[in-house]
C-alpha cells in the first residue's frame, strides 16, 4: 500500500477529457492533495483502491464495464468507509440521490460544474 | 416526456455553463455543413430514445479550447476532441434528463462520436455563432 501521501484522490470518468478537468480544478483549488490517481471505470477503480491508499474518490455514474454506482456498492461491500465518496455526475436526479443515499456518498457535484464546486467540496471533504 | 426545447435548453445551459460559450436558438433556415461530429446518447428509464447532436468539427475545437483552459493555437489530440465532443453531448442529455424530475433513475450510454461530411442539416441553434443540429428520438 502507497500511504506517503497525505490526502491521495482517484478520480473515476471514462472521459478523460472530463478526469482532466477534474485534476485541473483540484490542482486550482489550493487544497494540499497528494497523488491524483485516475481510472475509466468502476472495475479499473477497485484495481486502484486494493493497491493504493486514497483517502478521497470522485467518481461519475454512467460508464462503461461497471458503473459508480456498482463501485460504491463493492467499495461497501469491502468495508471500505474511510474513504470519502463524491459523485461527479450529470445525473443529479432525485431518484439518483435516492439510489445512493445508503452508500456513504458525503458530496454530489452535477455536471456541468465551476471549479469553485470542487474546491468547495475539498475544502469540506479535507476537514 | 418532454420536447426538443427542453433539450435545446440544456445543449445551451451546458455550452454557456461549462464551455463559456454563448448559445441561442435560431428559427433561421441555418445547415450545419461540412466537417461534423454527430454525437449520439442513448439512454433508458422512465421511456427510452436518443439524443443526437451534430456539429462542426471547428466548434468542437473551439469548446475543447475553452473546457481545457488551452490557447487558441495548442494542438489538441483528436482522441481528446471527440472525447469531449462525447462529454458535450453526455452533459446535456444529463441535464435535460435531470430536469425532467422523473421517479425512475435514468441510464447513459457512452456517448458515440463519429466524424462524417454533413450535407446541411437544418440547424436549431448556434453556439458561438456556428449552426448546431439538436434530435430527440423517443423510443417507447
Amino acid at each position: 500500500m502507497d500511504t506517503s501521501s497525505p490526502f491521495n484522490i482517484l478520480i473515476v470518468d471514462d472521459s478523460a477529457m472530463m478526469r482532466a478537468m477534474i485534476k485541473r480544478a483540484v490542482k486550482l483549488s489550493g487544497v494540499e492533495v497528494g497523488t491524483i490517481h485516475e481510472a475509466a471505470n468502476g472495475q479499473e477503480a477497485l484495481g486502484v483502491l486494493e493497491a493504493h491508499a486514497i483517502a478521497a474518490l470522485f467518481t461519475d455514474i454512467n460508464m462503461p464495464v461497471m458503473t459508480g454506482t456498482e463501485l460504491l456498492r463493492q467499495m461497501a461491500a469491502r468495508g471500505w468507509t474511510h474513504i470519502v465518496r463524491v459523485i461527479v455526475s450529470t445525473d443529479g436526479s432525485e431518484a439518483r440521490r435516492e439510489e445512493v443515499r445508503d452508500l456513504d456518498v458525503r458530496m454530489y457535484v452535477e455536471k456541468p460544474f465551476a471549479p469553485e464546486a470542487i474546491r468547495d467540496v475539498l475544502a469540506e471533504v479535507c476537514h | 416526456m418532454s420536447s426538443l426545447k427542453s433539450v435545446t435548453d440544456a445543449v445551451a445551459s451546458v455550452a454557456e455553463r461549462s464551455f463559456f460559450a454563448f448559445a441561442e436558438t435560431t428559427d433561421a433556415d441555418v445547415p450545419v455543413a461540412g466537417d461534423c461530429y454527430e454525437i449520439c446518447v442513448a439512454f433508458t428509464g422512465a421511456f427510452a430514445g436518443v439524443v443526437r447532436i451534430v456539429m462542426p468539427i471547428a466548434l468542437a475545437h473551439e469548446l475543447c479550447t475553452a473546457f481545457s483552459g488551452l490557447g487558441p493555437d495548442d494542438v489538441i489530440a483528436q482522441d481528446s476532441l471527440s472525447d469531449l465532443a462525447g462529454e458535450f453531448g453526455n452533459m446535456a442529455c444529463g441535464t435535460w434528463l435531470t430536469g425532467l424530475d422523473e421517479p425512475v433513475c435514468f441510464s447513459l450510454t457512452t456517448p458515440v462520436v463519429s466524424q462524417r461530411s454533413e450535407p446541411g442539416k437544418r440547424a436549431v441553434m448556434l453556439v458561438n455563432d456556428q449552426p448546431i443540429s439538436v434530435e430527440l428520438e423517443i423510443e417507447r
